[in-house]
C-alpha cells in the first residue's frame, strides 16, 4: 500500500454485512465488514502488505471464487493470494472442489424424453 | 428444446429420482410453452427457465417433505473439508487433498448433494453446478441477495460436511487415525511388558 490511490485497509474493511440488505444496486459483497468481528487470538490481527490479512481473505473465498466480491475486494484478495503460499492452496482446494461437484452432478436424461416432451407440447398446440 | 440436459440434471438433484425429474422437466416446458407470450424477449431465458423450473418443484414436492434439520451445519466452519484432509499442516495434507479430489465418485458428489436440506439445496445447485450469479438467483428464487448467500453458504457447508463422511470413510483423512493408532500401539506394548516374566 505505497500511495494514495489504492483504498486504504479502513475503506476496504468499512462496509455494511452483506447478508443485511441493502436498497442500493447490487455492485458485489463486501465481506471485510466493520460489523465483523476481526479474529486476533490475543495478539494483534496479522496484516500483511497486501492490505488483508488471511484471517480476512480465508471466509471470504467461496465469494470470491464465485466472482462476486466487490472489486477493492477481490483485487486486494487477488494480491493476497499472489503472496500468500497457504491461502493460494486453501483457495487451489476449493476451485478444484467446485469443479469436481459441478462436472460430477450431471444426469444423463433418458433418451425418450425429449420426444415424449415434445408430444405433450403438440398435444398443448392442437 | 434448449436448455433440456440442464434442466433435468436439475430436477434429479432435486426431487432425487429419475420419474420426478422427468415429470417435472416435462411441466417446466409446458408452463413454458403456455406462459411464452410473459416472456420479455431480451431478457435471461434460462434464468426464466429455471423460475418456472424451481417453483414447480416448490408448488409440487416440497410439501410432501419434511423440514431437514439445519441446526447440525452450526459447528461446521470455513474451509470444513479442506482443515480435515490436512490443509493447513504444509507437508502431510498434500497428498490427502489430492486423493480426495480426484477419487470422490460422480454417485458420492451426487448424494452429497441430494443430502443438502432443500432450500440451501436448490441455491447451491443454482450458484455452483448452474453457474447463476447471485443477483440471478435471487431473481429466480424470488428472495433477497443477503438471502441468496446465506442459502449458498449454509449449503455449502452441508455439501462440505457430506463429502467429509465420504473421506472419512475412505481412510482419506490424515488427522487423529495416526495419532490413536499410535496410543494402541502404546497401550499394547505396555500390556506386553506386564506379561514379560520377571527372570
Amino acid at each position: 500500500m505505497s500511495s494514495g490511490t489504492e483504498p486504504s485497509e479502513s475503506e476496504i474493511f468499512a462496509a455494511s454485512d452483506p447478508f443485511i440488505e441493502s436498497t442500493e444496486p447490487f455492485v458485489g459483497v463486501d465481506m471485510f465488514s466493520a460489523g465483523r468481528p476481526t479474529p486476533t487470538f490475543g495478539q494483534p490481527p496479522v496484516v500483511s502488505q497486501d492490505a488483508v490479512s488471511c484471517v480476512m481473505v480465508q471466509p471470504s473465498l467461496p465469494i470470491f471464487l464465485d466472482g462476486e466480491l466487490a472489486g477493492p475486494q477481490h483485487r486486494a484478495v487477488e494480491a493476497h493470494l499472489a503472496a500468500c503460499p497457504s491461502c493460494s492452496r486453501a483457495h487451489n482446494f476449493q476451485a478444484r472442489l467446485r469443479g469436481v461437484v459441478a462436472s460430477k452432478a450431471l444426469e444423463q436424461p433418458p433418451s425418450d424424453l425429449r420426444s415424449r416432451i415434445e408430444q405433450a407440447l403438440r398435444l398443448e398446440q392442437s | 428444446m434448449p436448455l433440456m440436459d440442464q434442466l433435468y440434471s436439475a430436477a434429479y438433484r432435486m426431487t432425487r429420482n429419475a420419474a420426478d425429474a422427468e415429470d417435472l422437466v416435462q411441466e417446466t416446458y409446458l408452463k413454458a410453452y403456455r406462459a411464452y407470450e410473459r416472456f420479455e424477449e431480451g431478457t435471461n431465458l434460462k434464468a426464466w427457465m429455471y423460475r418456472i423450473l424451481t417453483n414447480s418443484y416448490i408448488n409440487r414436492y416440497r410439501a410432501k417433505q419434511r423440514r431437514p434439520s439445519e441446526s447440525d451445519l452450526e459447528d461446521v466452519e470455513d474451509m470444513y473439508l479442506y482443515r480435515r484432509l490436512g490443509g493447513e499442516q504444509s507437508s502431510i495434507g498434500d497428498s490427502a487433498e489430492e486423493a480426495f479430489l480426484t477419487s470422490v465418485t460422480d454417485q458420492q458428489v451426487k448424494e452429497a448433494i441430494e443430502a443438502i436440506p432443500e432450500n440451501f439445496r436448490i441455491a447451491v445447485l443454482l450458484a455452483d453446478v448452474e453457474g447463476f450469479a447471485y443477483k440471478e438467483i435471487a431473481e429466480i428464487l424470488e428472495i433477497p441477495i443477503g438471502t441468496v448467500m446465506s442459502r449458498i453458504h449454509r449449503g455449502r457447508k452441508a455439501l462440505e460436511k457430506q463429502l467429509h463422511e465420504y473421506a472419512e470413510s475412505r481412510n482419506l483423512l490424515p488427522d487423529d487415525d495416526d495419532a490413536t493408532a499410535d496410543m494402541v500401539d502404546v497401550i499394547e506394548q505396555d500390556a506386553t511388558d506386564e506379561e514379560v516374566p520377571v527372570p
